[in-house]
């Protein structure tokens, strides 16, 4: 249950605001994984402060929430 | 001794440049050489976050926690600066007499700051570039009094945002007849400069400075139209040069004529092998434009210095996208893609006022670079759009 974010790597330019926000969820290196899951609002969070949008957040029947 | 990996700078480009090379299963020893006393860090906080917070917003800054350096046996030299480059030998020089002998080099040593020839040795002018700059910059925007910016870049544009937000006078002066207009044109640079202006910033373009008035420290600014305006500090934000003058007389290629800044490929590489360039320092190719283009945007930096790293370890790099380059202003989000004095027109969607708009430059038809304001989920659709026209 509950929002899965999908890191587009392509467009990742490893700004690492993700890793600041939830740093249980997100590890930046180069460009962003995610490492481990977290509260919805938590990761909603983070994917709209990605500068480069690169973080999708799909909710858990596959429906894309953000962006 | 055993030879190394040579990383000369602190920024990004080189932060990207070590975690690559360790993620690549790189297992060289690093050194890392930081001109400033800090270890690697992120410089685009330094004209939002750490001047509206000050310290407590440095610790974001920072890429790593001083144990990830350790962990990944990356040697860091902070407060080191290099002072040459001994092509023959394969060596670093070192501020500090000391030597580094690399079977790699990454060039990575950024930029300096332009500075105003007039207005040298005055004790209220300064730059931002550095930490030290950003705090010296908030202690004088909080001190109180009025801030004069010359130069109406993003930078500019993003202290005077800062400083409106801390509650201090800015005038922003700048030669052009509207802010950033060589970039995105008269009518958004327009637009930018009504922007402002509703936020209480005054404005003053077609104007160079004519003369300093005050004596150790400035007390007015006379502008070439006889305008004079009153400033208790100035900030010189006309952009900057490549720090590369260290390698001049190494017999590095490219540096004669100047260009500005190190010609590499899309990886970073120089013509001389294990000799590597990226950030601010370097100008990799662009296949697009057919020139060497300075890299000079974040993004950019980050994935020169990922791809310098690969290709040191003999690894492949994917196509990158177009970088985008992005900026916070009052809290909107300003994101640009593209090029866009590629363009002949200029198509703008949405409310100017809010402001949330997508404003699209297109070439016979095809999109070649957007701005967008207060709209970041675009971003996405925008990149896929410039891409597919290309």
């Amino acid at each position: 249950m509950g929002y899965v974010p999908v890191i587009d790597e392509n467009a990742c330019a490893g700004h690492a605001v993700c890793d600041a926000i939830a740093p249980e969820i997100f590890e930046v290196e180069e460009v962003a994984r995610v490492i481990g899951s977290g509260p919805d609002e938590l990761i909603l969070e983070a994917a709209q402060g990605c500068p480069s949008v690169a973080i999708r957040v799909l909710d858990d029947s596959g429906r894309q929430v953000f962006p | 001794m055993k030879r190394c990996i040579a990383l000369i700078g602190g920024g990004l480009a080189a932060q990207r440049c070590a975690e690559a090379l360790r993620r690549g299963g790189g297992e060289q020893p690093i050194v890392l050489v930081c001109a400033e006393h800090h270890r690697p860090y992120s410089r685009p906080p330094l004209s939002k976050e750490l001047l509206l917070a000050g310290e407590r917003a440095e610790d974001a800054a920072y890429f790593k926690l001083p144990a990830w350096y350790h962990d990944h046996e990356i040697e860091l030299r902070p407060g080191v600066r290099a002072t040459g480059l001994d092509l023959r030998e394969r060596a670093v020089l070192l501020s500090d007499g000391r030597r580094i002998r690399a079977d790699q080099v990454l060039i990575a040593t950024g930029a300096q700051p332009r500075t105003l020839p007039q207005l040298a040795g005055r004790t209220n002018v300064s730059s931002l570039y550095t930490i030290a700059d950003a705090h010296a910059l908030r202690r004088a925007i909080i001190g109180g009094g009025a801030l004069a910016i010359i130069g109406a870049g993003f930078i500019g544009q993003e202290v005077a945002a800062a400083a409106r937000s801390l509650g201090a006078e800015v005038t922003i002066v700048d030669f052009a007849a509207a802010p950033m207009a060589s970039l995105l044109g008269e009518r958004l640079g327009s637009w930018f400069a009504d922007f402002h202006r509703g936020h209480g910033v005054r404005l003053l373009l077609g104007r160079t400075i004519a003369a300093a008035i005050g004596d150790r420290a400035i007390r007015a600014l006379e502008l070439s139209d006889g305008t004079v305006i009153r400033c208790d500090h100035v900030l010189v934000a006309i952009g900057v040069r490549a720090s590369i003058d260290w390698l001049q007389g190494t017999g590095l290629p490219g540096l004669g004529a100047l260009a500005g800044a190190i010609p590499t490929d899309d990886r970073g590489a120089t013509s001389i092998p294990g000799v590597f360039a990226a950030g601010d320092a370097a100008a990799p190719f662009d296949a697009l434009l057919g020139r060497h283009v300075p890299c000079a945007h974040w993004e950019a930096a980050g994935r020169l210095g990922a791809g310098a790293g690969r290709a040191m370890l003999g690894l492949q790099s994917g196509a990158a996208p177009a970088s985008s380059f992005w900026s916070d202003q009052y809290r909107t989000r300003f994101q640009y893609i593209g090029h866009a004095p590629l363009a002949d027109s200029l198509e703008i969607d949405g409310d100017l006022d809010a402001p949330s708009f997508a404003a699209i430059f297109r070439r016979a038809g095809t999109p070649v670079a957007a701005l967008l304001a207060g709209r970041p989920q675009q971003l996405p659709a925008m990149r896929r759009l410039i891409a597919s026209g290309v």
